[in-house]
């Protein structure tokens, strides 16, 4: 009983990973309809970024996340311009498409460089600490990444409803011709839709990197599962997105439990396969 | 007979170009004798069929897979355990590759054909790790540490030789090989049905094509060659592991396609036969110091082309001047009115035989 | 000249999540024809009209070619069937010649071309009869509206219909191209095709068509030769807009 739910606190912990993943892939594959094969780098790259800001100036991970988002929404805001906006006019997905997998490409092979092939970590004073709740006992940081997760939600999804650059930005993701005839400025939405997207990638990263190793592919299984959570969660759905990534989470821990640990990898994607198709299926039918 | 003659001599033309490359090619053994330059152009060979056999799928119909090394693992498998524990022979064996990848292509993927755009290339992705993971966990394949094939003496009948020079000229007839199939696809009915489904789905039903039907052909042939260069690759590593089969692999294998014009038949040769060199001389020359230095290249190379020629070094090249002065000059290419009156004149000549 | 309707739709019915969009349509096209179909915005006639191709299955009703049950085929069936349409919005094969375009047409359907030289060769032939041969070898994303909507036409040509179905073909046109354009569909009647057309210009179907139906609401309102379409009351005041009280009175009674 107590392995079940020391499985199911981990689920939820490791879910609200997927489900900042998946926010930031949401809000740039709906409004942007480019899918962001380059998602899991970028949270590779909010790793290092934290790790070189604790190894060289000495910054604790949890203070260096408000710079880490900054930084990273800047790299995206940079990528955005430079490169997905003036692609985005040849229409051509094809293009975009491999425009964010070599993008993927160069970041994961220039930490490579930059970095080498061995495993980083950052061990704090509190990383081992643990906290128990109940029967089960949960490590800080995952307690602590969790609280971040709810409150970045809560603003991303306050942010999104009722600020105006967050009704703008539903407005670009329902229609971009329309909304640029209202005088929305079409590109600097798509700017920081992207730069806010990375961001949260750039977060996810920043907390990861207190119980788990820092190395070139690290990102490329989260990138992954942060498609799943956009797909699962809905469209443009950042509660949707919250709840996927729980559950993604879960079912990982669960298949890992019940079955193996090895086939949890598996199920994953054969589940995400059948809910594709499924989904599909559904949206035949009404039509 | 003016039409004739200048159709003749434009044929002619093209015929000793084409000639006169694929003797190049075949003459670079008897010249170069390094195992290292023979290595990285089998490696164009093969990788440029991957491309190709990505080609079909991703430029000619518009469905952007991400799971191609995943059917080139299967039959690399399928090679490597039909042939240790059965016994077969691997030339047969290849056909059963082929057999065994353009039915899972066809059969158990079937079902995720209704899926498109950015979901059809999700689903790829996500049907090729399955596969992965399920080759990993599986006794029967040798989990993670993969399958071998047997060892020994140099072999026609067995694919297998010490030198490399053999599966240069078996990579090379591939290669051709299937340039000429995806070739004759694209100037056929095949083609010019995926090529509309590419372009508009509904416009394609409009007019008679069943979409289903030719993205399933198109998947499992691209699967099937796949399947082949799988045989190959075995033969040739003699080896295979899970690892073939990760989406890094799969991205490498659409790279040369992009880069060099997914549009075109020979983008993928194009593309594969300026990327692989320069990737194989920058992973030998640098690695040691900077690991990845070629991978990194290749990104910005793939960012450039996207970036400021959305269509490829072949599509810039079809724009060109110099596309002018070769057709002009060298093959002395009449105009297309010239070529199509030719065709329609053999044409009405053959019905009238008839 | 047979009595019997090619095309025959009975109770034509489509809901959208409790939207009805076409609400039991009936009519019928005589074979060799010219039948028109007209209505505002939003009446349901693009609703019907990818319903009779096979695009959208009907809630309700039967659709009957030449006495047989098609409701259930699917939209690749059509051409097969001797019946080809075009887009309201144009769906040209962009990076393709309009030459290509036409030859990927000639390989398939009924009359689908067995070899390259055959498909060619038909398709030269429809791209002179449609006065686009001149313009064979550009890219069919390069050319204006007239010439793609001609190119739309000459695509479903390509596949020897018996039966054509044009959604709008004459939108977005100056007076100048419309007059080409009627007297291209004229052409093609003429050669044996009935024709089921959509469109709005009204000038167009007077002078085409020899029988009108008129939606309104996804319902059938008024049907007949044009001028008793044009004199229909209930068809003069949805076109003109009359006053909304007396409208409202029509549809209470």
């Amino acid at each position: 009983m107590d392995v079940l739910l020391q499985a199911i606190v981990n689920g939820i912990l490791l879910g609200g990973f997927y489900a900042l993943m998946g926010m930031g892939q949401n809000i740039i594959f709906g409004v942007m309809k480019i899918v962001n094969f380059c998602h899991g780098e970028m949270l590779m790259v909010g790793m290092y970024l934290t790790y070189m800001l604790y190894t060289y100036a000495g910054i604790d991970p949890y203070l260096a996340l408000p710079l880490v988002a900054l930084i990273m929404f800047f790299l995206g805001a940079v990528i955005q311009h430079t490169l997905i906006t003036p692609s985005l006019k040849t229409k051509s997905f094809t293009n975009l498409l491999f425009l964010t997998v070599g993008l993927g490409l160069l970041l994961s092979n220039g930490a490579l460089v930059l970095f080498g092939s061995d495993y980083k970590s950052i061990r704090t004073s509190y990383s081992q600490t643990t906290i128990p709740i109940g029967p089960v006992s949960v490590a800080l940081p995952r307690l602590i990444s969790f609280c971040v997760l709810i409150v970045v939600t809560i603003a991303l999804f306050t942010f999104l409803k009722y600020s105006t650059v967050g009704k703008q930005i539903r407005a670009v993701s329902q229609n971009p011709v329309g909304a640029e005839v209202c005088g929305i400025n079409v590109k600097r939405i798509y700017l920081l839709t992207y730069g806010l997207g990375i961001a949260l990638a750039g977060i996810a990263g920043c907390l990861l990197t207190q119980f788990y190793s820092i190395f070139p592919t690290a990102g490329a299984g989260f990138g992954f599962r942060a498609l799943i959570v956009v797909v699962v969660g809905g469209l443009g759905s950042i509660p949707g997105a919250f709840f996927a990534g729980i559950l993604l989470g879960l079912l990982e821990q669960m298949s890992a439990l019940f079955i193996s640990p090895s086939y949890s990898d598996m199920i994953v994607f054969i589940t995400f396969i059948v809910i594709l198709v499924v989904r599909q299926l559904i949206i035949m039918r009404r039509k | 007979m003016d039409v004739k003659k200048a159709v003749g001599t434009y044929h002619r033309n093209l015929a000793i170009v084409i000639g006169a490359l694929i003797l190049l090619f075949c003459l670079i053994p008897v010249f170069v004798k390094t195992p290292y330059i023979i290595n990285i152009f089998v490696l164009v060979f093969y990788i440029s069929t991957m491309s190709m056999a990505w080609n079909i799928l991703g430029g000619m119909t518009g469905q952007n897979s991400l799971g191609l090394a995943a059917y080139m693992g299967i039959g690399a498998y399928t090679v490597c355990l039909v042939v240790t524990k059965l016994g077969w022979n691997p030339w047969a064996v290849s056909i059963l590759a082929m057999l065994v990848t353009g039915l899972i292509a066809g059969v158990i993927f079937f079902p995720c054909f209704i899926l498109q755009g950015p979901y059809f290339t999700l689903v790829s992705i996500a049907f090729a790790e399955s596969m992965r993971q399920f080759i990993i966990n599986s006794e029967f394949f040798g989990r993670a540490s993969g399958v071998g094939l047997p060892f020994g003496g140099d072999s026609f009948a067995q694919f297998r030789f010490a030198s490399k020079v053999p599966y240069f000229y078996v990579g090379l007839i591939m290669m051709i090989a299937v340039y000429a199939i995806m070739k004759t696809i694209d100037r056929t009915k095949i083609g010019f049905a995926l090529k509309t489904i590419r372009e508009d789905e509904d416009a394609a039903a409009a007019i008679g094509i069943n979409p289903t039907k030719y993205k399933v052909i198109a998947v499992v042939i691209s699967a099937m060659v796949a399947g082949f260069v799988g045989f190959f690759y075995a033969s040739y590593i003699r080896y295979v592991d899970p690892d073939l089969m990760v989406q890094a692999k799969s991205t490498e294998f659409v790279l040369p396609a992009v880069v060099g014009g997914a549009a075109y038949v020979e983008g993928p040769l194009v593309g594969g036969l300026i990327m692989i060199p320069l990737s194989e001389f920058l992973r030998a020359n640098f690695a040691r110091v900077l690991p990845g230095i070629n991978m990194i290249m290749y990104a910005i190379v793939l960012l450039v082309v996207i970036r400021f020629r959305p269509s490829g070094i072949l599509g810039w090249y079809m724009d060109s001047d110099f596309k002018k002065f070769i057709d002009e000059k060298i093959l002395k290419k009449p105009p297309l009115d010239v070529l199509e009156e030719y065709q329609m004149m053999n044409y009405e000549s053959r019905k009238g035989g008839k | 000249m047979s009595e019997k309707p090619v095309i025959e739709v009975v109770g034509l019915t489509k809901r959208f999540k409790g939207l009805t969009a076409v609400n039991d349509v009936s009519f019928s096209v005589r074979k060799g024809g010219i039948t028109g179909m007209i209505g505002p915005n939003g009446a349901g006639k693009s609703t019907t009209f990818n319903m009779i191709c096979g695009y959208y299955p009907p809630t309700e009703g039967k659709i009957y070619y030449n006495g047989e049950d098609i409701t259930n085929k699917r939209a690749y069936e059509y051409t097969n069937m001797k019946i080809a349409r075009t887009f309201q919005i144009m769906k040209p094969l962009k990076n393709l010649t309009v030459l290509d375009n036409v030859i990927a047409s000639a390989y398939f359907g009924h009359a689908a071309a067995k070899s390259k030289e055959e498909a060619t060769e038909r398709a030269i032939e429809i791209l002179k009869f449609t006065g686009l041969y001149e313009k064979r070898h550009v890219l069919s994303k390069e050319m204006g509206t007239p010439d793609q909507k001609r190119l739309e036409m000459a695509r479903a040509l390509a596949t020897k219909p018996e039966v054509l179905f044009l959604d709008e073909n004459m939108a977005g046109l100056n007076p100048t191209e419309t007059a080409e354009a009627i007297e291209l569909i004229r052409k093609i009647n003429q050669s044996g095709v009935t024709i089921l057309l959509i469109e709005h210009i009204m000038q167009a179907v007077v002078s085409l068509c020899e029988k009108v139906i008129v939606l309104h609401h996804g319902e059938k309102i008024a049907e007949g030769t044009p001028e008793e379409v044009m004199n229909d009351p209930y068809v003069m005041e949805v076109y003109l807009g009359k006053k909304a009280e007396d409208k409202q009175e029509k549809e209470e009674a």
